[in-house]
């Protein structure tokens, strides 16, 4: 009962981050490709989530108890990714930002008598 | 040497106004202000009551960047003015203008010029821990002794710009040029200044140190 309750709960989550992806895509902020590689994705991740002991090989050799620890350390390993690459990208915009708004205000210089 | 005094300002209103008026009555020189995005009806009044004096020319950046930032299009409008100086300043009010014909004095002798707050009962316990422990920490780590390490009143010469240039947008830019100054071994010089405390709710907050704080190593490990 508690597994089929995680199940649920994990298809819902994908459902909605598919649907989130879909309202993106349809105002054209998502590409078609950047859309079919979520559908991809989700779909493998519905698929464990669905049939997690088709994992049990691998968490075998990784010396894993769980599935769920399983998922638990490589939801952790990508949240590092995707936080450090955020990290560089703001970085980078904030620099392209300030050098933008500089320009603008040594350009617009407005003087006294 | 021609010197420009840079006065980075956001949201300052009236208080802009008196600052620059006590600027002008204490120097000669050109008067640079940067307005970094303050909000556009409050600026529009200030800008145009700016307008009307002499020697005074106003920047705008038209979003906030903050006050590293604002420095910075500061000294590069200065250079770009044929300046080989700058003094920088806290449009509030807090820096007294009369220590600006000491700070011009002291550049014709030196690159680097710095004010120094004594560490007396008038600063607020919290600046006063933070700026003690940060200079410590810079200390150990850049061999740097700096007598007021978070001071905004200072000043520099054209020529040492690219070895002090900073990264920092917001705060701790007084931090980072100390860390550069140590990593390049420049030679510097403070001025004892006196400092009015004009408001406890700006200026550094708290979260603001904590993060300068945490800046500090990785200033040592950058090039």
């Amino acid at each position: 009962m508690n597994i089929l309750g995680v199940q649920l709960l994990l298809l819902g989550f994908a459902l909605f981050m598919v649907y989130i992806l879909y309202l993106h895509w349809r105002k054209h902020e998502a590409s078609n490709l950047m859309f079919v590689g979520w559908i991809v994705v989700w779909t493998i991740f519905v698929f464990f989530a669905m049939f997690p002991r088709t994992l049990e090989p691998l968490i075998k050799d990784l010396f894993i108890v769980r599935v769920m620890d399983l998922g638990t350390i490589v939801a952790f390993m990508i949240l590092a990714y995707l936080t450090i690459e955020n990290n560089i990208r703001i970085k980078k915009y904030e620099d392209q930002v300030e050098k933008l708004v500089r320009k603008v205000a040594l350009k617009n210089r407005s003087g006294g008598k | 040497m021609k010197t420009i005094i840079v006065i980075p300002s956001y949201n300052e209103g009236e208080r802009l106004i008196n600052t620059v008026k006590d600027v002008m009555a204490n120097t000669k020189n050109e008067i640079l202000v940067i307005d970094d995005g303050s909000k556009a009806r409050g600026y529009k009044k200030i800008n145009k009551r700016l307008g009307k004096l002499k020697g005074v020319r106003v920047l705008r950046h038209f979003i906030n960047l903050g006050k590293g930032a604002a420095m910075k299009t500061g000294a590069e409008a200065a250079w770009e003015s044929g300046a080989e100086a700058v003094i920088f300043l806290d449009a509030d009010g807090q820096h007294n203008p009369k220590h600006l014909e000491r700070f011009e004095k002291e550049l014709k002798n030196n690159e680097i010029v710095f004010g120094y707050r004594e560490l007396n009962e008038k600063m607020p316990w919290v600046r006063k821990t933070g700026n003690i422990f940060a200079a410590n920490l810079i200390k150990i780590l850049f061999g740097i002794k700096k007598k007021d390490l978070l001071s905004g009143y200072l000043g520099f010469r054209k020529s040492v710009y690219p070895l002090i240039e900073w990264k920092s947008p917001r705060y701790g830019i007084e931090t980072e040029m100390a860390t550069k100054i140590g990593k390049n071994k420049l030679s510097f010089s403070e001025i004892k200044i006196d400092t009015i405390y004009v408001d406890k709710y700006k200026g550094v907050s708290i979260l603001d140190a904590m993060k300068i704080l945490t800046k500090i190593p990785i200033w040592y490990f950058e090039k």
